[in-house]
């Protein structure tokens, strides 16, 4: 069974997912607001979304213990609403969702398994809270059938960044 | 400004959202809507944050076209050469602006009114956040200026190499990502083990929750709020 506890050195390394997933958050909605009005959301699903989601397979692959890529993904999300940013607390709403599916990818593993195939399947298990949390905030603008098209955007998304934030960790750990 | 903790206000900021994912009667949201929009505008812009602005008509155009694209049925209200603007998208763009300006208030009054600093204090005092996350929390904090200073150092050298600076393509994501996070992990090795050092496991957790009469108000006006929203539902 993998270590449990947690030390000082794995939250320092929590602040710094939390810092570069947060300034990411930050730094790509207006860009992706950008994308979205200007080509559409599909579009700016695919670029971008996946970035969201970035948080708890680095997290996870990086520090290895069971709540890492919650705690990744959610103090990332925290960063990001803590700096100015319109979304500000639904981000956590969002951050804490995406977390717990990142998190329930590397529970599925059982904790054993942090490679990039962990990653793609922490990085796109996300996208399926996703539509959920759209169609709350944004049902009355979309079909159901673009939520579930946008769910599978933001899910090939999720796992091409998933692969590289496990790459990223697993490189960092050698 | 009487002084109310940031904690209260992150709770504020919290329900407001919860209210604007949970009411579906736009009719509803409309109140908390419109008063926490002004005040949180009028609060930013002291603060000179125009990007909130200059965002929420981006994320409004957005919205506008994707009710176009999607649902736009109905009766039609505005005919601009070929492209006929039907009622339902007006409508669908219109109810959902209004949970954006109700979680957007919330959000300008949230980062006009704290310190992030002395948000984390409070959120370990007031409402217990335990000892490791305030910790992650306040070193992020100290990180981001250094991680920044990295980022550009990043973008410096890759300029001089002849590789690109804007991060277009995944192995770009990957070329920029991968030397800052092996640095911050560089420096989080020794900050942790400086940390266990100096006894951060024998640390106690500061949780004294102390509130004002302020404070109170504050939760007082979110609780307001949510009963007069939820009346106007339940009156629907």
């Amino acid at each position: 069974m993998p270590a449990r506890r947690y030390t000082a050195i794995d939250f320092a390394i929590l602040a710094v997912v939390a810092v570069v997933v947060g300034l990411i958050f930050f730094f790509i909605e207006i860009p992706y607001e950008v994308t979205k009005a200007a080509a559409g959301k599909m579009v700016a699903r695919i670029v971008f979304y996946g970035l969201w989601f970035i948080g708890g397979p680095l997290a996870g692959s990086l520090i290895r213990k069971p709540g890492a890529a919650f705690l990744g993904e959610f103090l990332g999300a925290l960063v990001e609403g803590i700096l100015p940013t319109i979304y500000a607390s639904s981000v956590l709403v969002y951050g804490a969702a995406q977390g717990i599916m990142s998190e329930i990818a590397y529970a599925i593993l059982g904790y054993r398994k942090w490679g990039i195939g962990a990653g793609v399947l922490a990085g796109a298990l996300p996208a399926l809270v996703v539509p959920f949390l759209d169609y709350l905030l944004w049902g009355a603008t979309i079909t159901d059938v673009m939520l579930w098209v946008y769910m599978l955007g933001a899910m090939i998304s999720g796992a091409i960044y998933g692969a590289i934030a496990a790459l990223i960790g697993n490189t960092l750990r050698r | 400004m009487p002084r109310v903790s940031p904690a209260t206000w992150f709770i504020y900021s919290l329900i407001m959202t919860a209210l604007a994912f949970t009411i579906r009667s736009e009719i509803a949201l409309i109140l908390p809507a419109i008063p926490n929009f002004i005040l949180g505008l009028i609060l930013s812009l002291r603060k000179k944050y125009y990007l909130f602005p200059i965002a929420f008509l981006l994320a409004v155009w957005a919205l506008f076209l994707n009710a176009v694209l999607f649902v736009n049925y109905g009766e039609p209200v505005v005919v601009v050469g070929p492209l006929v603007i039907r009622s339902n998208a007006l409508w669908a763009t219109l109810i959902v602006t209004v949970r954006i300006m109700t979680i957007t208030g919330a959000a300008m009054i949230f980062v006009s009114m704290i310190n992030p600093r002395e948000l984390i204090i409070s959120l370990e005092r007031q409402l217990g956040l335990p000892k490791g996350l305030a910790f992650a929390l306040s070193l992020a904090l100290r990180l981001i200026p250094l991680m920044t200073y990295d980022y550009h150092e990043i973008l410096f050298i890759r300029r001089q190499r002849g590789y690109r600076t804007k991060l277009i393509i995944p192995t770009d994501v990957i070329g920029v990502l991968l030397p800052l996070v092996a640095v911050g992990i560089d420096r989080a090795y020794w900050i942790g083990i400086a940390a266990e050092l100096r006894g951060f496991q024998l640390r106690k957790r500061r949780f004294n929750p102390k509130y004002t009469l302020w404070d109170l108000l504050v939760i007082a006006a979110a609780i307001a709020q949510t009963i007069v929203s939820l009346a106007i539902v339940f009156l629907h």
